[in-house]
């Protein structure tokens, strides 16, 4: 039922995507042909691209060819077609994304764990005051201070991300790269995190099996970490998995700022320059993303509670 | 006024205007820099040089009249020894859309293939063409027939031969390019001659023609790449080894260099990187994650000439010019009066001083005034009376004078322009910015749908090359859509004469006529802020380098003015 | 729970609410007012006017300084005020309204109606907004009304999927049916019902999406999509070119924008706070006050003197425990009874120092196998209630965590304190799990806890409770949840547990039924104390504290089992948090006189039978009741 759903929310974004470039301004055939181009070169053009069958012919036409990662070739960057931009950027993204949850997780959970435990300490104080301070600090003023004084100033990461080796081969120089983009990312993320975790875990500890567990003698950090983590998860794992799929388009900014030639630059790039089979290619992508964001986040949902796991057969 | 910042969308902005006649382009702040010729002030022995009047240093006084570049004041690491070795990180502002020959080819790409090519002629520092990869470039009396001939055993950077027939092929392809055709319309056919030479023949006497061959039409690729756009097996210094589109490009060294006996390049490798962001590639370098970056604005460049541990390169001669394009075939323009009082309503003193830190010179056309081409005109100077009396003129005559001036999206820019118009709203003209998308200057001035533009473009070294966008008969790449005898006749006898006296007249004619008809409102040449900034341990950037023959090079090829064989690294 | 009923009360909001509502005050000032403020035209060019100089500093002439063509920055960053708050609060209002009013129908409605827009809101949520954005602006422009459309259109997918979900949990609650049973219409229940109570998640999510909507237009500013107006987010943009040398252009701006969104989200934070009180950060602190006593007599497995318990709530003190003394001795069984809020339950929870979140302090002793249970180290402490206490719980769905398999609860006391291996913990916990009645253990080892009914978790949380074989056994309420038919079986295995294996057992029960069959020794609890005490038959026959009377009278059958709480006499308990001086029954009791009113009695110990009344029944007449 739900993976029918999710096919049809690929289906109706894909044909959406595609109508709506259809309909934009701009001729891609005129973009191709050039600025002197005669008319009959342009319209010669539009015929080799095919622009002149049926919208619903080109559309299947097109799904088709996505299915096996054929998006045809780049409008704009002849030579290269849209999969090969792609490919380009598609891995720096994810890695940036990846280690932007990892980071914010690894920050924004011990935060909160301490946070519930003691709420009103001083630790809770100075993260739930950090926590607001994050949110309302801009990702680009962010970035451009961090990378100012810890790229110009003190010197300790580079300001852009160039000829980044493989995370695989030479983790050490791939993550010195990598650190600023993904730590800027990262602290928004912190602050919604970190919120989200912190309440659900004071209303977890309300519970009576929490009471129990300190009446059988259970230290707090057992508590906290065993007892009172993965039943106040829940929110938090559906905010990441949006986020997924979110940051894969979206992280723009951070590509901007630390030149990462990732899938936010290309998109705003593709759509700027009218190269429509890009942008198509990448809705499709970040539709896919989005998808499989939402089947990972049931699964780790039906992981993470037993009772989901058991409704669901 | 609303102002639009982009900073990713430079990216590709200036795309696909035609580079085949030199310098031409089109765009934003980040135009393609030009020409050689180091300001810098690491050895600069005035110190208390004022910020405010920074252009009497930099501003080297001429030693030779005929000298259109001067070496400065800086340290160009040409009285150092070279060391070879090392891999550079440089940082250009935008991509092109990539290397095919026959294709338009943006600034971008421009600035990368200069580290893959070398042309078939190159030019001195005295303005004047060189045969370069030829052996020799020679033309018949009336020069309508031209006879190539290459150097013996050259190769490209995949082992082919650079013979007759390649070259045939590459100037055919040339010619028959959809877009890069108009260039060569005057050329009539190419044939070779034997297994070294191929001839040229013209429709037309064109006695400058060469200087194409410095440019797009010189570059010379493998014949079994002619016209694919993600690779450029050239016979410049280096080879491409990979492109990531918007991203970067990385070049290694090309090893059948056909100097390579002199021991270039230096370098082993450059990776070209795209960062469109002003900011970023400002930290980036004073980081030290790059090694140079071009086009720094001009209040990077003040703050550079003071700083010791960046060096900055100026071009001198042969930068593009900032002006605004006129339709002379729409109203308002369409009248001399209203195109006068624009210009006299303009205060160009006050925006050189403002937006380029004093670091330009006033421009009165495309000639730069350091160039032999260069006279005099009686060019209108900014007097707001006379402004306001030729408006009132024309609006007791037709009617009040309201226009909108086209701009594409660039935040440096549109902040020149707002004081323009603040300056023509003072002289009584309603004028406001109309803002077009990124990459379509030259689409909009084809299709006409414009009154006036804020246009980059020009810093040609020869007059030559602004002969297609001025020259009545070039149609709609005729900018202005103006018609004026005076123009028309000197650019004639400019292309088609070789003696520089009658040229110079015929050049002398052209600017006269520029004058008088008006079709453009110059602002200035941007030699002063059209430059790199570069670590000191960098050499070889904005040198005059030794070219084969000897002379000292111009370094300049459409928009780049690296010879990238030349630079090299410090440990 | 024993608190007490959480009653809104007014709280101060604090310093920071007041800057922070204030800041906003002047924003909405500065935005309703901007033409008829004394500043300069924040366009105008100062290098022309000569009024501000190019990147002139903050200063006396320009508050902000001026930027590189000498505008006032000042004057720039008020008239970015004004978009700011008309796009953040409009697509803010607008979003939220629509994104409620379309969750709430699906939530409520279900069915195909809800399927259609849970596809629709994937739909929205899987399309890039970027791409939207861009061809939008192509088409329409970029003025302020296409972006709220645009902010709009793509908030109101968020807030209609977190309110679908609220909604479906709040469609199943009482007052919906109720209305439901009333007649009400569809629609009305809709409207009238389930939106005022989605009100508080929709409003914590409208304040962070109020700052995401600031934070997306300054980004969007940043790469060149911003609307046709001046915002901050341009501002800031501009200002990044220059911040190693003019750092005042970019960083007021920014500041401005990082300060008024901090006091949205502030301002937020305290509303929300009125609505949800138990977020309220105060420091959960245990607290132990006053000496030992040194009565030691020894031998009883547990013994309390003089304990009195204080939970610090926002509402003020209360006194849940109040001068309570009692033991236990081995093989012993004692039930405390009381009503819901008498402070029975948080006897036991004093004796494990396990609360809920807030601050409690203790007085008084706690000895437990002659350990003081309020003075020992922590580790102490746990080790006496991991090896020498066993504790059952009211509510058998929620003793065991829902997302730990039975094994794995069943096994860890006797890993962490019995240093058993896991393999012999799960040795044991089979044995356990036969002892108390589990058919089929290997399997339910296995098992999650909504595997199983909830007299099967009862019976695990005691397997649980008697893993380690404590000496101790607290049972609070253990059959209260359960089905009437399973209650007497799991008293019944509590008993003879308890009996085999000689353990002390204190029975917390409101039910007088479940004393009389179970216990040696009864405890009547009331506002905090022990009103009476004594052994079970002597209470039954002999109750003197007027509330123990009134208590056997209100049972019209103690032979049936109860289920239901005594509400038969009239009136409330007190607030423990505003005691009265006197006895704490008196405004209850028939035999009041008015000095109950004034002093509270003091015990009065009649051999083993101990009470606090100034005037008690007459001993047995509790027989001529209903006790058969």
């Amino acid at each position: 039922m739900r993976i029918l759903r999710l096919i049809l929310v690929f289906f109706v974004v894909t044909f959406f995507t595609f109508f709506l470039l259809d309909n934009s301004p701009g001729d891609p055939a005129a973009a191709r042909a050039g600025l002197n181009a005669t008319p009959e070169a342009i319209e010669q053009i539009r015929e080799e691209m095919g622009l002149n069958r049926p919208f619903l012919t080109r559309y299947f036409d097109w799904l088709g060819g996505a299915v096996q990662l054929d998006f045809g070739d780049s409008n704009v960057v002849t030579g290269f077609t849209s999969w090969r931009l792609i490919q380009n950027a598609l891995p720096k993204t994810i890695e940036l994304m990846v280690l932007a949850e990892v980071l914010a997780i690894g920050i924004s959970v011990p935060l909160a764990v301490a946070s519930a435990r003691r709420p009103g300490s001083w630790i809770d104080r100075v993260s739930s005051g950090g926590a607001f301070g994050l949110l309302a600090l801009p990702a680009f003023v962010l970035g451009i201070y961090l990378s100012f004084f810890f790229g110009v100033k003190l010197g300790w990461f580079p300001t852009i991300v160039e000829d980044l080796p493989s995370i695989f081969r030479n983790p050490i120089g791939n993550l010195h790269q990598m650190f600023l983009p993904s730590l800027t990312l990262a602290l928004n993320l912190v602050a919604v995190y970190l919120r989200l975790l912190r309440s659900d875990m004071i209303d977890t500890l309300q519970e009576d099996y929490v009471m129990l567990a300190q009446a059988r003698g259970m230290s707090e950090r057992r508590i906290m970490w065993r007892h009172v983590l993965r039943p106040s998860s829940l929110n938090l794992t559906t905010a990441i998995g949006l986020n997924i799929a979110a940051l894969i388009g979206g992280a723009f900014i951070i590509e901007v700022l630390f030149a990462i030639n990732g899938i936010g630059r290309l998109t705003i790039i593709s759509v700027f320059l009218e190269d429509y089979s890009t942008v198509a290619a990448i809705v499709a992508l970040l539709t896919v993303a989005y998808v499989a964001a939402n089947f990972a986040v049931d699964i780790l949902y039906s992981i993470l509670d037993p009772r989901i796991r058991h409704d669901n057969t | 006024m609303h102002k639009q910042i982009v900073r990713l969308l430079a990216v590709f902005l200036t795309a696909t205007l035609v580079a085949t006649a030199c310098g031409g382009s089109s765009g934003d702040e980040t135009a393609p820099a030009t020409t050689a010729a180091a300001a810098d002030d690491a050895t600069d022995n005035e110190p208390d040089d004022d910020a405010a009047s920074p252009s009497a240093s930099t501003e080297p006084p001429l030693e030779d009249e005929n000298q259109i570049t001067s070496e400065g004041e800086g340290m160009n690491g040409l009285d150092l020894d070279p060391v070879a070795g090392g891999e550079i990180t440089f940082a250009l502002v935008n991509d092109g859309t990539g290397f095919s020959t026959t294709d338009a080819i943006a600034p971008g790409s421009i600035r990368v293939i200069t580290s893959m090519n070398d042309s078939i002629a190159g030019l001195n520092d005295r303005g004047e063409w060189i045969p370069n990869l030829a052996e020799s470039i020679t033309p018949n009396d009336d020069f309508t027939e031209w006879i190539i001939t290459m150097r013996e055993g050259l190769l490209f950077a995949d082992g082919e031969p650079v013979d007759g027939e390649a070259v045939r092929a590459n100037i055919q392809a040339f010619k028959d390019g959809s877009v890069t055709g108009f260039a060569f319309t005057a050329v009539e056919s190419i044939d070779v001659v034997d297994d070294l030479s191929v001839k040229v023949t013209m429709n037309t006497p064109w006695g400058a023609f060469p200087f194409q061959l410095v440019g797009q039409p010189g570059w010379m690729v493998s014949p079994s790449t002619i016209g694919q756009n993600d690779t450029f097996m050239g016979t410049g210094p280096f080879m491409l080894e990979s492109w990531v589109p918007g991203d970067s490009v990385r070049v290694v060294r090309n090893p059948n260099y056909w100097r390579a006996d002199e021991g270039l390049p230096y370098l082993d490798a450059i990776t070209f990187k795209f960062l469109p962001d002003q900011t970023v590639r400002r930290q980036a370098l004073e980081a030290g994650d790059i090694e140079g970056y071009i086009s720094p604005g001009d209040s990077d460049i003040v703050d550079f000439l003071e700083d010791d541990n960046v060096n900055v390169w100026l071009g001198e001669a042969g930068a593009n010019e900032y002006l605004y394009l006129l339709n002379t075939t729409k109203a308002p323009f369409d009248d001399i009066r209203v195109r006068r009082a624009l210009a006299h309503a303009t205060d160009r003193d006050f925006l050189i001083e403002n937006f380029r830190s004093g670091l330009t010179t006033p421009a009165n056309g495309p000639i730069n005034p350091s160039s032999k081409w260069w006279v005099d005109t009686d060019y209108p100077e900014y007097d707001l009376e006379a402004a306001k009396a030729l408006v009132d003129e024309y609006e007791a005559e037709v009617g009040p004078i309201e226009f909108e001036i086209s701009i594409e999206p660039s935040p440096a820019t549109e902040e020149v322009l707002d004081v323009a118009i603040s300056f023509w709203q003072e002289a009584g003209m309603d004028a406001s910015a109309k803002l077009i998308g990124g990459g379509q200057s030259a689409a909009t001035a084809i299709a006409d749908d414009f009154q006036a533009f804020s246009w980059f473009q020009f810093g040609s070294p020869d007059p030559d090359g602004v002969f297609t966008f001025m020259h009545s008969s070039s149609g709609f790449l005729n900018w202005s859509n103006l018609q004026n005898d005076k123009i028309d006749e000197g650019l004639r006898i400019g292309r088609e004469n070789v003696d520089e006296a009658t040229r110079k007249e015929g050049y002398a004619l052209f600017q006269e006529g520029l004058t008088e008809a008006l079709p453009f409102i110059w602002i200035d040449h941007l030699n002063g802020i059209e430059g790199a900034a570069v670590m000191p341990r960098l050499h070889g950037i904005g040198a005059n380098a030794p070219l084969v023959n000897g002379d000292r090079s111009l370094g300049m090829t459409n928009g780049s003015f690296f010879s990238w064989e030349q630079v090299w690294l410090e440990p | 729970m024993t608190t007490p009923d959480e009653k809104p009360q007014k709280r101060s909001f604090g310093v920071i609410f007041w800057l922070s509502a204030g800041w906003i005050a002047a924003l909405v000032f500065v935005a309703l007012f901007e033409e008829l403020l004394p500043i300069r035209d924040p366009e105008a060019l100062g290098i022309r006017t000569r009024e501000v100089a190019k990147f002139e500093g903050p200063g006396f002439n320009a508050f902000f300084g001026g930027d590189g063509q000498g505008r006032d920055m000042f004057a720039r960053v008020l008239t970015g005020i004004r978009p700011a708050l008309i796009l953040s609060l409009v697509v803010t209002v607008l979003a939220s309204i629509i994104g409620t009013i379309v969750g709430a129908t699906a939530g409520y409605l279900r069915g195909t109606v809800d399927g259609a827009i849970a596809i629709l809101i994937d739909m929205a949520l899987a399309f890039p907004g970027l791409v939207l954005l861009i061809a939008v602006r192509a088409s329409f422009g970029n003025s302020l009304t296409v972006f709220i459309i645009l902010f709009t259109l793509s908030g109101i997918p968020s807030y209609a999927r977190i309110v679908r979900g609220a909604s479906l949990s709040l469609a199943e609650r009482e007052f919906v049916d109720a209305a439901v049973a009333m007649g009400a219409s569809r629609t009305r229940v809709l409207f009238k019902e389930l939106i005022p109570n989605l009100v508080l998640p929709v409003l914590s999510f409208a304040f962070l999406g109020f700052a995401l909507v600031i934070l997306t237009e300054g980004a969007l500013a940043f790469i060149g999509l911003s609307m046709d107006r001046l915002t901050w987010g341009q501002l800031i943009a501009e200002g990044t070119n220059d911040i190693a040398d003019h750092g005042h252009v970019a960083l007021i701006p920014a500041t401005t924008m990082f300060l008024t969104i901090l006091a949205f989200n502030l301002v937020g934070d305290g509303i929300r706070k009125l609505w949800s009180p138990r977020e309220v950060a105060t420091e959960r602190k245990l607290i132990t006050l006053g000496d030992a006593a040194d009565d030691q007599t020894g031998g009883e497995a547990l013994s309390i003197r003089n304990l009195a318990t204080v939970l610090h709530t926002p509402d003020g003190d209360v006194r849940a425990v109040d001068d309570v003394s009692l033991s236990v001795m081995p093989g012993e069984a004692l039930g405390v009874v009381g009503e819901s809020g008498s402070g029975k339950t948080m006897i036991l929870r004093s004796i494990v120092g396990a609360f809920a979140l807030s601050s409690v302090t203790r007085s008084g002793t706690v000895n437990v196998g002659g350990i003081d249970m309020l003075r020992s180290d922590a580790e102490t402490v746990r080790s006496v209630l991991g090896n020498q206490i066993g504790m059952v719980s009211q509510n058998p769905l929620n003793a065991l965590n829902p997302v730990r398999r039975i094994e794995t609860q069943i096994i860890e006391p006797m890993v962490v304190h019995g240093g058993l291996t896991k393999s012999a913990a799960r040795q044991r916990a089979l044995e356990l799990l036969e002892s108390v009645g589990i058919p089929a253990p290997e399997q339910r080892l296995r098992e999650y806890p909504h595997q199983l009914s909830g007299g099967m978790r009862q019976r695990i949380t005691i397997a649980i409770a008697l893993a380690n074989e404590p000496d101790l056994l607290l049972a609070d309420e253990p059959t209260t949840a359960l089905d009437v038919t399973v209650q007497d079986q799991i008293l019944r295995l509590l008993s003879e547990q308890q009996r085999a294996r000689q353990m002390a057992m204190l029975l917390v029960t409101h039910d007088l039924a479940v004393v009389k069959g179970f216990t040696d020794r009864v405890a009547i609890v009331y506002a905090g104390e022990v009103v009476e005490i004594g052994p079970t038959s002597e209470i039954f026959a002999n109750p003197r504290h007027q509330y123990t009377l009134a208590l056997m009278r209100s049972m019209p059958n103690l032979d049936l089992p109860s289920h239901s709480e005594l509400q038969t006499i009239e009136g409330t308990p007190p607030s423990l948090i505003d005691l009265p001086d006197g006895c704490r029954f008196a405004a209850r009791c028939p035999a009041a006189q008015p000095t109950c009113e004034q002093t509270n009695p003091s015990p009065v110990t009649d051999g083993e039978h101990t009470y606090r009344c100034h005037f008690p029944a007459e001993t047995g007449v509790a027989l001529s009741g209903a006790v058969s």
